[in-house]
């Protein structure tokens, strides 16, 4: 179960090598990959494209057969429906701050987890990851009657620390940094050691510098996460003004769709995904850090 | 790690007790009393509950076999069915994601122009919640819809998207494949980032030997990566598609009737409280039991340390 | 750069939080609070009924708290609280949930709370049957409040270009049967009845036949433990269906309740009719001028060979939560009374579809020329006051009711896909009456009710005799 020293790895060799020889330049044409990726895209991306085509067209257009699939002439109108339907915008700033909270009291114990489990040996360490990665498999929505039995005792009902705090334990999170953890080279350990250095510092002036890029995936799993919130706060909160937004998203999607208003429906769908890409957009930076210690070689 | 890297024998407690407060408050109670439900039978309220020991148990797992009116043989208590479906539906979406999924993450990184544009196009779905993709695909799917009007362009039928047995299934799973794409392309990309763009263009270089490379050399030091994202599609695939299953397949489908299906099916609609604390139970001891073998016979063939 | 990239997170955390408004400041008024399942445009007129409510009680404020996207998340939602004792003074529930909120413990019988005056004003002015869906053994449950018929709904131009009147559409099976053979002979539309596969219009066939749907006054005058899915009422209605979907009159998406769907295949012009609810008619109303078309509203058409009885009302009734104090309860029940005055009926009839249950609120709409204006919506409300109240036609009353209506369903998609009327319709019986068995064990607590539930647990859902389980009651 242990890992293999990168000194036995038979791979060790072969990447020295290759890192020392001259880089041929490709010769091969970019423009298939360009092909492939788009052709990739499309397919992937159709419902999407398709969503946004059809949420800017009028119900005539909509309903009409055979289906027109060139934009339409009701976006203004769809969109200004679907945003003031609800209190979108104080939705969102609520769903932000929690999102943020989130992300950040998460990613803190989800490090903290990761190096206790990598970087010590401890009685225990195995059964207590195995109790971490096993809460994977009772999600919140299975428990969430008796979690809010917990969080009324607390008195946390209609708060913002029950829309928080719950989630502030991830097995997905302790998990990504632990194999993250467990894939860097043994002697960044060792070297730590040998230095003396503090856990602390390691873990903020070595390990966080070379984790961005995981930090950044987690980052972004995690705002989605939060974002697509729906029955944990559909139950625990009884404020209009201090719901997330998903909540009112569906409704709105949902009751316009029924009506037959599948533009606005849909409009309120393509809102409802935008926050989410706009971080992913702010954070792909990071997803573009390597693993910066080949290249100090 | 052969030894611990630092002095301080308290330190990994210390580093593990915010996050077990937590676990343990709500996360842990709330399973333990679970637990204890599955051997109650509760009052259509949730309260008045009775004690039955493991009745709700025995009532899941003991199918009857029994013929029915049509002369037709039938099981009384297809929980097995449903469990087996189970297990497809997740083999095909844990299987078939995390395949498409690197070869994706592996086109995606290059340093091609707008690349970013290509990125944020694939995550897109990811974004969505599962029952907002459920309404477009409802619309897209419907029998005069959209895709039906292309296929009886190029291939002249209408197939029953929504209501054939077993298209409905193969609709939600390539749904939900679909859907989960963007998370594995990331976490894929993030690994291959750290395996390092001149092993992966270095591997791709050479012509006939590069799809040897890429598994002898990219694909091993990916596997870190790789195992977290297998348990995390097993659980998306065991419990996230609830939302897609819900708006594609409905209530009173059978064909697309899992287990986290059934488990609300019990748990909101019927009221059977103790009867869902158990599928509850049993689904987790299913999960865990497939994590804990993939964890055993894995870990062995996972490379640590790029 | 670390402690670059840690500042701004933090001050931008800071930055949002200072931002977020104030509190809300609290009110001197009586608090009561009002759970609710109406998004989008229901919503909004909720909201509006609302606000002119708390304006003019400046002693009673309300909350309205929109608690799920579905009735039955809201329920859920709502158990979950009473469970914790945190339940609403006022909850929406809807139809089928009826029994379920009646055995609950969590709800106080409106008419408990209501005096004698404000009852008998209710009697006099609700209309008959939707007073007697929510009555059970005399008692008044839940205060009526959204609530909706079926209604066929058809395509005009396309009734021309057959040859049919678009005046009128069929009242009957028969004559639906025949026009649809006219529309698709001559090409007036793809496809004729569009109709989800739905227990909803099944449970109406059964009252429009005058047949109930379970034993013990349709569950009324005591538990339901039996179905009546064998009668001949129901035969007659799996037959009719199957016949249509034989000839390929009928179309829908193949998914088991989709309304949506169906309202998409009729709004895009690719069926000529549709049956659906009253509640839709503003919707397909809108619809069909966007979409080029001019719709036509005709009565449930039902079986000619069974004397026509009535249909059932749908939707929901606001039932008063238990445990609260007497002056929250008076609370309640001005709210209440005032939700039904005929100005807010009209109201809310006007902002959202839903039908005017009240006589009052049905005379001052015609008065204001409403119904000259919405010819459409008069079409549902002659409907409504053309229905007899009979145990029939007053609902199943039953604790299992949407998991039967699943197995209803199955059963509709069973039978228009080939198999025997008779025989799915056995075996369907006997899975509801199972479901029946089921639910009323666990009502029961104690050995006795253990006992049972052990008993009718392991009984395999076959033609073997379903047990009667001990009800206690």
């Amino acid at each position: 179960m242990q890992p293999t020293l990168q000194s036995e790895s038979p791979v060790a060799p072969i990447i020295t090598k290759v890192q020392v020889s001259t880089r041929r330049s490709t010769g091969r044409p970019r423009i298939l990959s360009h092909l492939a990726l788009t052709a990739i895209c499309l397919i992937i991306g159709f419902p999407m494209i398709f969503a946004v085509i059809k949420s800017t067209q009028s119900v005539g257009q909509i309903f009409s057969y055979p289906p027109v699939f060139i934009p339409g002439t009701h976006a203004f109108q769809n969109y200004a429906d679907a945003w003031t339907t609800g209190n979108l915008a104080r939705l969102m700033a609520n769903t932000l701050i929690v999102a943020v909270a989130i992300s950040l009291g998460k990613t803190a114990l989800s490090l903290m987890a990761g190096m206790a489990f990598v970087y010590f040996r401890f009685p225990l360490r195995g059964v207590l990851f195995i109790l971490v990665l096993i809460t994977l498999m009772m999600p919140t929505d299975i428990l969430i009657v008796a979690l809010f039995r917990v969080v009324s005792d607390l008195h946390w009902s209609n708060t913002l620390p029950a829309l928080i705090v719950p989630f502030l334990a991830s097995a997905t999170g302790t998990f990504l940094f632990r194999q993250h953890f467990m894939n860097m080279p043994a002697e960044l350990a060792d070297a730590a050691q040998i230095d003396g250095a503090s856990p602390f510092g390691f873990l903020v002036r070595i390990l966080i510098p070379l984790s961005w890029n995981v930090i950044g995936a987690l980052g972004m799993i995690e705002f989605v996460f939060v974002w697509n919130q729906y029955l944990w706060p559909l139950l625990v909160i009884n404020d209009n003004d201090k719901q997330l937004v998903q909540v009112a998203l569906k409704g709105i999607a949902v009751s316009a769709a029924d009506l037959g208003n599948w533009g606005v429906a849909l409009a309120a769908a393509i809102i409802a995904s935008i926050p989410p890409l706009v971080v992913f957009i702010v954070l792909q930076e990071s997803f573009l850090r390597g693993f910066a210690l080949t290249r100090e070689k | 790690m052969q030894q611990s890297a630092f002095r301080q024998r308290w330190l990994p407690y210390l580093l593990l007790l915010p996050m077990f407060a937590i676990l343990i408050l709500f996360i842990y109670y709330p399973i333990l009393s679970t637990f204890r439900l599955s051997t109650y039978k509760a009052a259509p309220n949730g309260l008045d509950l009775t004690y039955v020991g493991l009745d709700n148990y025995t009532r899941l797992l003991n199918p009857k076999l029994s013929t029915n009116a049509n002369g037709q043989l039938q099981i009384q208590g297809d929980y097995i069915l449903v469990f087996l479906r189970s297990v497809l539906f997740s083999a095909l979406i844990v299987g078939g994601g995390l395949s498409i999924s690197l070869g994706v993450a592996v086109l995606a990184n290059q340093k091609l122009r707008g690349i970013r544009i290509y990125r944020t196009l694939l995550i897109w779905p990811y974004a969505i919640s599962p029952a907002i993709i459920g309404v477009i695909f409802l619309f897209m799917f419907n029998p005069v819809g959209v895709v039906n009007y292309v296929w009886n362009g190029i291939f002249h039928t209408r197939p029953n998207w929504l209501g054939d047995p077993l298209l409905t299934p193969l609709l939600v799973v390539i749904a939900s494949i679909w859907k989960n794409l963007g998370y594995n392309v990331i976490f894929f990309l993030a690994g291959l980032q750290n395996v390092g763009t001149e092993v992966v263009e270095a591997a791709a270089i050479d012509g006939a030997n590069r799809w040897l490379r890429f598994w002898r050399i990219v694909f091993p030091l990916l596997s870190p990566f790789t195992f977290f994202l297998f348990v995390t599609n097993l659980t998306y695939s065991f419990f996230d598609i609830f939302g897609t299953v819900d708006v594609l397949g409905g209530p009173g489908n059978d064909s697309t009737n899992i287990l986290i299906y059934n488990l609300y099916q019990d748990l909101q609609t019927n009221h059977a409280t103790g009867l869902a604390a158990a599928q509850s139970v049993l689904l987790f001891g299913i999960v865990a039991a497939i994590t804990i073998l993939q964890f055993r016979t894995s870990e062995r063939r996972v490379y640590y340390g790029a | 750069m670390f402690r670059n990239r840690l500042f701004i997170f933090t001050m931008f955390v800071v930055l949002t939080i200072a931002a977020s408004p104030a509190a809300v400041p609290a009110h001197a008024a009586l608090e009561i609070t009002f759970w609710h399942a109406m998004g989008g445009t229901n919503g909004k007129a909720v909201a509006s009924l609302v606000d002119a409510f708390n304006a003019s009680h400046p002693d009673i404020h309300v909350t309205q708290q929109l608690k799920g996207a579905s009735y039955n998340e809201e329920l859920n939602n709502v158990i979950a609280a009473m469970q914790q004792k945190q339940g609403p003074n006022v909850a929406q529930i809807f139809d089928l949930g009826s029994a379920f909120a009646k055995d609950s413990g969590f709800f106080t019988p409106v008419q408990t709370l209501l005096s004698a005056d404000q009852l008998k004003q209710i009697q006099g002015d609700v209309v008959p049957p939707v007073l007697s869906y929510f009555t059970v053994n005399g008692t008044l449950n839940s205060l009526p409040w959204n609530n909706s018929n079926p209604l066929l709904y058809y395509n005009k131009e396309m009734f021309t270009a057959a040859g049919l009147d678009p005046a009128k559409g069929p009242t009957t099976w028969q004559d639906l049967e025949a026009d649809c053979a006219k529309i698709i002979a001559s090409s007036a539309a793809p496809n004729c009845l569009s109709l989800q596969i739905y227990g909803w219009p099944f449970e109406q066939w059964m009252a429009l036949q005058g047949q109930e749907f379970a034993n013990n006054g349709n569950g009324r005058a005591g538990l339901a433990t039996q179905t009546n899915l064998t009668s001949d009422a129901a035969k007659n209605i799996l037959t009719f269906w199957k016949d249509m979907a034989v000839k390929k009159y009928w179309i829908s998406t193949g998914k088991i309740e989709d309304g949506t769907g169906a309202k998409q295949i009729f709004a895009s012009k690719q069926a000529a009719m549709l049956i659906d609810s009253t509640g839709s008619l503003g919707g397909l109303t809108q619809n069909a001028s966007d979409a080029g078309f001019t719709l036509g509203e005709g009565f449930m058409p039902a079986n000619a060979d069974v004397q026509r009885v009535g249909v059932i009302v749908g939707g929901a009734s606001l039932w008063a939560g238990a445990g609260h104090s007497d002056d929250e309860n008076k609370a309640t029940v001005t709210f209440m009374m005032w939700l039904l005055a005929p100005e807010q009926m009209a109201l809310w009839h006007q902002g959202t579809g839903y039908l005017p249950i009240t006589k009052s609120a049905q005379k001052l709409l015609t008065d204001q020329g409403w119904f000259t204006k919405n010819p459409g919506q008069k079409v549902a409300v002659d409907q409504l006051n053309a229905g007899q109240a009979t145990t029939a036609t007053a609902g199943g009353f039953m604790g299992p009711f949407p998991q039967i209506r699943t197995l209803v369903d199955q059963a509709i998609q069973a039978v228009t896909s080939g198999a025997d009327v008779n025989a799915t319709l056995t075996d369907t019986k006997a899975k509801a009456d199972q479901a029946l068995a089921d639910y009323n064990s666990r009502l029961t607590s104690g050995a006795a009710g253990t006992a049972a539930a052990t008993m009718s647990a392991t009984m395999s859902g076959t033609m073997s005799t379903t047990m009667a389980p001990t009800a206690a009651k």
